[in-house]
């Protein structure tokens, strides 16, 4: 029995040893691989100019799409925003998902908006359309409202997805703010497909905004978070971004646009289904479909990444609030994984199936567990005695300082590139909050992860309520300028 | 204006901190501090010295010479060498995975040092840099304004011009206002760029192994037209590097007015639509006229050919109309497209029978090889046609659009697209739909109104 117990904690204990090795060195390859990409792309951008699509007759058309669930607070603001982009052929679609609040009053007078009749292809189902809006005010020419029965964000998408006539559809949280030249530069990668490769999506990255100054719906001033949190979700955030996403664009493996920004070819997205509306995590699942699609057509595709920092979101600063966006987020991947376990090491998807499938698989899904496990099996062998104290705090301090890395590693990638938080002050409190994220963060989103796998294991599929301070405080006082608590 | 003495010794202790000499100096001496400090307890004498201990108490020294050694370490050396010793024992004796993990701790706490201090002193150079750089735009800002406004040209002295990197600065400034002022300024500085032989930098850029100075060269001889240059940014109009190919492809349409587009010819890549779109704007941008596209309509590169017809439709080549027309049966449904949206440009009646005739051919063609969205193409090309003959249509033409109201059109765009301008037509006609998105398409009669429908 003893003997037993013996292989068995010998096979356990070489078993972490060895998936920490693959961890740490597939990370390892996904930092060197993010760093080239990233290297070149400043290069070659700094001879850029994204100017040229302004005036272009040659400039493909844009429908920007933004779902909306009682964002009244700030929806006006977010709507002129979008508006204001910088861009010569697009058109705004906003979603009115429904909401119960006094969202729709509010875009009806503030654009100046009048029914509008239009017959279009709904190639998509989605809830009934009460009404669509367009406005009388020429200036606003370009919006277009819709307002329908609630359906969640991806039935939402999915009817601005119908009503859009455009060859591009790009997709953004109604809250989010991006920068005037977003869609100049997400569009670029659509324009520089060669024969034989189409590009099907692009992805952008999401920096965070919280304590940033936010005026008319533009972003002014970047700063740190001032709250714990936000703080160590911009470590999480610059590391996920400009690291693993980057070296994935390169591997041409990238499984995840996040639904806060990114821009479609609209054929492709109709022809492989649009959202799916019984998902938590529709995002990741439709760039995985999308992708199934071009491969099962054995037609050569590449879904982009941009790293320019484009859109600004806010993240929550409620413990409360990001479990829940966390467990929604575990949920998510595992619909994406376990609804596409076809593509699991499976060759006639290439890099999908042989690579960012597997990767996901252990890496993003099943790392969490085993830790988990881990944690569990060590408290039980050291209930037993049987714990080697020595090898257990060595082993502690490698995870803790190979996280610390990567972090830093992210942080210098930030500094190299495009180098948003400018006072050293604000560098050096990353650098700190660095060193605490894997004791006080990750703890957190460990606990996230598993709650979420119990969630999916027993069926529970909401949401989840996400609080947003908006980025509009103090409206009455300060109709201009905002920060985001 | 001339610096002070102290803007001047400002201006160089920046341009030192900025230098990557200094920054490599400070990590090769952080190197040095933090290994000596570490190793310095290593060393053979001290190992030798401490072999026996077990712990600082139990420090026994064999003989003098040791003794004097001994002696000349402190108490804090002391517990160090002993700790490290008692640790290199214990590394000796641990197993092979001990061993991994202890290698690779001290490597991820060494990289974590480094890393923390690079960043720090990036931040530092940048900040130095950047306060240099923005101290020496002003100053050449304020030279440029004196200078351009100043009778007494061929006095006029420029501050620092000796040193390359202030050169690099005022080349910048001196483009920027080119490019923003036009008359007499723009020749002044244009002038300046050649009495100050600026172009030497420039030209030198071009040796460079760096691809991204060549790019930069290119820039600035194309900006500042040093036409013979044109000769050696030639060669890289067919480069491997796109942004190289780019940039000298944008510098050739400028250099070499007479065949501004000569480097087509031969041109293996594909030129992208962005590539596209660029040329057309640099030739836009300087007026840059060409008689024909024709000859590379026919252009085995299939990029190639869509430019050509895109841009005939741009410039208006009006006398390009048979060729154009000719490109309505091209194999490829991406010539077609182009060649449908040119036609639609020039808006002549004759188009209109080849275009009704061109929408029945927009089939799969099982001869064509390249099947990549054939289907979506087909769909897009037949939208186009419709689209082309929107200004054209007459009472006569009712009949083809009842044709493709009634065929197997599977799109609901073209059916819409159809309907609309068979309700301009023939506003009573009545429709009975029988195609496979009929039910759309009764909708569409449902809720026909001429404002509804034009959207």
């Amino acid at each position: 029995m003893i003997e037993l117990f013996e292989v068995l904690k010998y096979i356990i204990e070489n078993g972490i040893i060895v998936f920490t090795i693959f961890i740490f060195g597939s990370y390892s390859i996904l930092a060197v691989f993010s760093a080239l990409e990233i290297i070149q792309y400043i290069r070659k951008n700094s001879f850029i100019d994204y100017d040229v699509l302004l005036t272009s007759p040659f400039a493909p058309s844009i429908s920007v799409i933004a779902p909306a669930f009682n964002e009244g607070k700030t929806i006006v603001d977010n709507i002129r925003s979008m508006l204001s982009l910088h861009y010569n052929n697009f058109e705004v679609i906003v979603v009115n998902d429904g909401s119960t609040d006094d969202s729709m009053e509010k875009i009806i007078k503030a654009f100046d908006l009048e029914k509008y009749s239009v017959v279009y292809d709904e190639k998509l189902q989605t809830k009934p359309i009460k009404a669509i809006y367009h406005s009388r005010n020429h200036a606003f020419s370009s919006l277009f409202v819709i307002d329908k029965e609630n359906g969640g964000k991806a039935d939402a998408l999915n009817a601005g997805i119908n009503l859009s006539a455009k060859d591009y559809v790009t997709i953004v949280d109604v809250d989010s703010v991006l920068v005037d030249k977003a869609l100049l530069i997400m569009a670029k990668p659509f324009l520089e497909e060669t024969s034989g490769k189409k590009v099907i999506a692009t992805g952008g990255v999401i920096r965070i905004a919280n304590s940033c100054t936010i005026e008319d719906g533009r972003l002014t001033q970047v700063k740190l978070p001032r709250k714990l949190l936000p703080k160590m979700q911009v470590i999480e955030y610059t590391r996920a971004f400009l690291m693993g996403r980057m070296a994935w664009s390169k591997l041409n493996g990238l499984l995840l646009i996040s639904g806060a920004f990114g821009m479609f070819d609209r054929d492709v997205l109709i022809k492989s289904g649009g959202y799916r509306n019984d998902l938590v995590g529709e995002d990741m699942e439709l760039i995985v479909r999308m992708r199934r699609y071009m491969a099962e057509r054995k037609e050569r595709y590449k879904v982009s990444y941009i790293p320019d920092p484009l859109c600004w979101t806010e993240v929550p600063a409620k413990l409360s609030v990001l479990v829940r966006q966390r467990d929604r987020w575990i949920r998510g991947t595992m619909e994406s994984l376990f609804k596409h376990f076809r593509l699991f090491f499976n060759p006639k998807y290439k890099s999908l199936g042989m690579l960012g499938h597997p990767y996901w698989f252990f890496f993003e899904w099943l790392a969490p567990i085993l830790e988990f496990l881990g944690i569990i099996y060590f408290i039980i062998i050291a209930i037993l005695g049987f714990s080697n104290w020595p090898f257990f705090f060595l082993l502690l301090a490698v995870v803790y300082f190979f996280a610390i890395t990567l972090s830093y590693w992210a942080i210098l990638f930030e500094e190299l590139t495009f180098h948003r938080y400018n006072k050293r002050r604000e560098v050096l409190r990353m650098m700190l909050n660095a060193l605490l994220e894997p004791i006080i963060y990750h703890p957190i989103v460990l606990f996230s992860s598993l709650r979420g796998n119990f969630k999916f294991f027993t069926g529970e599929k909401s949401w989840g309520k996400m609080e947003r301070q908006g980025f509009t405080v103090d409206e009455e006082k300060k109709p201009k300028k905002s920060k985001v608590k | 204006m001339q610096p002070s003495l102290f803007q001047r010794a400002v201006g160089r202790t920046m341009h030192i901190l900025c230098s990557k000499h200094f920054q490599k100096s400070i990590l090769v001496a952080f190197f040095l501090i933090f290994f000596v400090g570490i190793l310095k307890p290593a060393s053979a004498e001290a190992i030798g010295t401490f072999s026996s201990m077990q712990s600082p108490t139990q420090v026994s020294i064999s003989n003098s010479q040791n003794q004097v050694a001994a002696e000349r370490v402190s108490f804090g050396d002391r517990l160090i060498f002993v700790h490290l010793n008692t640790l290199l024992e214990q590394f000796v004796e641990a197993k092979h995975r001990v061993k991994i993990l202890i290698v690779i701790l001290f490597v991820l706490i060494i990289g974590l040092i480094v890393l923390f201090v690079y960043i720090f002193l990036n931040r530092t150079q940048k900040t130095a840099k950047w306060s240099w750089e923005e101290k020496t735009r002003n100053l050449y800002q304020t030279e440029l304004t004196n200078f351009l406004y100043s009778d007494e040209h061929q006095f006029f002295e420029f501050t620092g011009l000796d040193k390359a990197a202030n050169r690099a600065i005022f080349i910048d400034e001196l483009l920027w206002l080119h490019r923003n002022l036009l008359g007499e300024s723009r020749i002044k500085i244009q002038d300046l760029y050649y009495n100050l032989h600026l172009y030497k930098d420039s030209k030198n850029k071009l040796n460079s192994p760096i691809w991204s100075v060549q790019a930069k060269g290119f820039r600035e001889l194309a900006q500042v037209n040093v036409k013979d240059a044109s000769n050696r940014i030639e060669k890289f109009t067919h480069s491997k590097n796109k942004i190289l190919r780019i940039e000298a492809q944008l510098a050739m349409v400028k250099l070499k007015p007479e065949n501004p587009l000569g480097f087509l010819n031969d041109l293996s890549y594909p030129l992208t639509e962005w590539e596209q779109i660029n040329i057309l704007n640099t030739m836009e941008a300087h007026n840059i006229a060409i008689n024909s596209f024709e000859e590379w309509m026919d252009h085995t590169n299939e990029t190639v050919a869509c430019f050509a017809i895109k841009m005939c439709g741009a410039f208006n080549h009006i006398q390009s109309w048979p060729k154009v027309l000719e490109l309505l049966d091209h194999e490829s449904a991406d010539i077609r497209f182009h060649a449908i949206n040119t036609l639609a440009k020039f808006n002549f009646p004759e188009n209109k029978e080849p275009l009704k005739l061109c929408f029945w051919k927009q089939v799969e063609d099982p001869q064509v090889k390249s099947k990549t969205f054939l289907s979506q193409k087909l769909i897009r090309n037949k939208l186009a046609i419709l689209e082309a003959l929107s200004n054209l249509v007459s009472a006569e033409d009712a009949s083809f659009y009842t044709e493709v109201l009634k065929s197997p059109v599977e799109d609901f765009y073209v059916l819409k697209r159809a309907y609309v301008q068979l309700m301009q037509i023939e506003p009573a006609m009545s429709i009975e739909p029988t195609n496979p998105v009929s039910t759309q398409l009764q909708k569409l009669i449902d809720h026909y109104h001429p404002k509804t429908i034009a959207s």
